[in-house]
């Protein structure tokens, strides 16, 4: 069975991401986006609009040393939603994360990101690593 | 593809849910089941082992009555993810959040592991406090 063109589209924006293409990787997304981002640790919150995200992005950048990788299990799709499970894994100092998040995205029918929330499988590691 | 479990299966496993059956919710666990529950509430936190997964949903479902309507399904061979729309009132708070239930199927086609996460979450918190 073929892709789904959103799952493609995660595919290829996760690659992006990893390459660390933000120019790119920016066009994935609506200018109003909202990115919720769970847990409780500095990072934690909504986002709202692209700025504001890209702006986490570099912050995430910045203490991983552009070291933060997401290798997807699975990519789920249909017209309006992409469903990722992806193995995340990062370096901050002596801190090592490795964990699996589940990711929910909303795509509008311009094939881009309106909305986007997450869980990891242990997220009182995510929060240790970024506190 | 072979789907182990439909778009059907999962509407079943909604209406179980919305309606307290809980041997339809504990047959498509597998024994070692975890269960991920987001936020900072009272149902937040990891559940090991299908008893403790099953108790959980139990508590949730006597305590809160939670009752939501599915949005969209994605199936794959190895996982299923659900959005679902839940309104309602919280001692005076309105909410209407999007919480989505992701579930990785083990070899058997049973539930292994289920993260619930919410995009309001924290109306979502209000709501399961």
């Amino acid at each position: 069975m073929a892709e789904h063109p959103n799952a493609a589209l995660l595919r290829e924006a996760i690659s992006i991401f990893n390459r660390g293409d933000f120019d790119a990787y920016r066009e994935y997304f609506t200018e109003d986006v909202v990115w919720h981002v769970g847990g409780n640790h500095p990072l934690s919150g909504d986002y709202r609009g692209r700025d504001a995200i890209f702006e986490y992005f570099e912050t995430v950048r910045g203490l991983t040393g552009g070291g933060l990788r997401s290798e997807p299990h699975d990519i789920l799709a249909d017209d309006s939603h992409g469903g990722v499970f992806t193995q995340v894994t990062a370096d901050r100092g002596d801190r090592h994360l490795d964990v699996v998040l589940a990711q929910a995205y909303r795509i509008n029918p311009d094939g881009k990101f309106t909305e986007y929330w997450a869980l990891a499988d242990d997220q009182d590691a995510v929060n240790a690593f970024w506190s | 593809m072979t789907e182990r479990l439909n778009a059907a299966d999962v509407q079943r496993g909604f209406e179980a849910w919305n309606s307290g059956r809980m041997d339809v919710l504990r047959e498509s666990l597998s024994e070692d089941a975890v269960l991920h529950f987001a936020g900072n509430n009272a149902m937040s936190g990891t559940y090991r082992g299908r008893d403790a997964v099953i108790d959980a949903l139990a508590r949730a479902i006597q305590r809160w009555s939670p009752h939501s309507d599915v949005e969209s399904i994605l199936v794959s061979d190895d996982h299923l993810m659900i959005f679902h729309h839940a309104t309602g009132e919280h001692e005076g708070t309105l909410y209407d959040v999007t919480p989505v239930i992701a579930m990785k199927l083990d070899a058997n086609g049973k539930v292994m592991e289920v993260w619930s996460l919410a995009n309001d979450q924290s109306g979502y918190d209000q709501f399961w406090s």
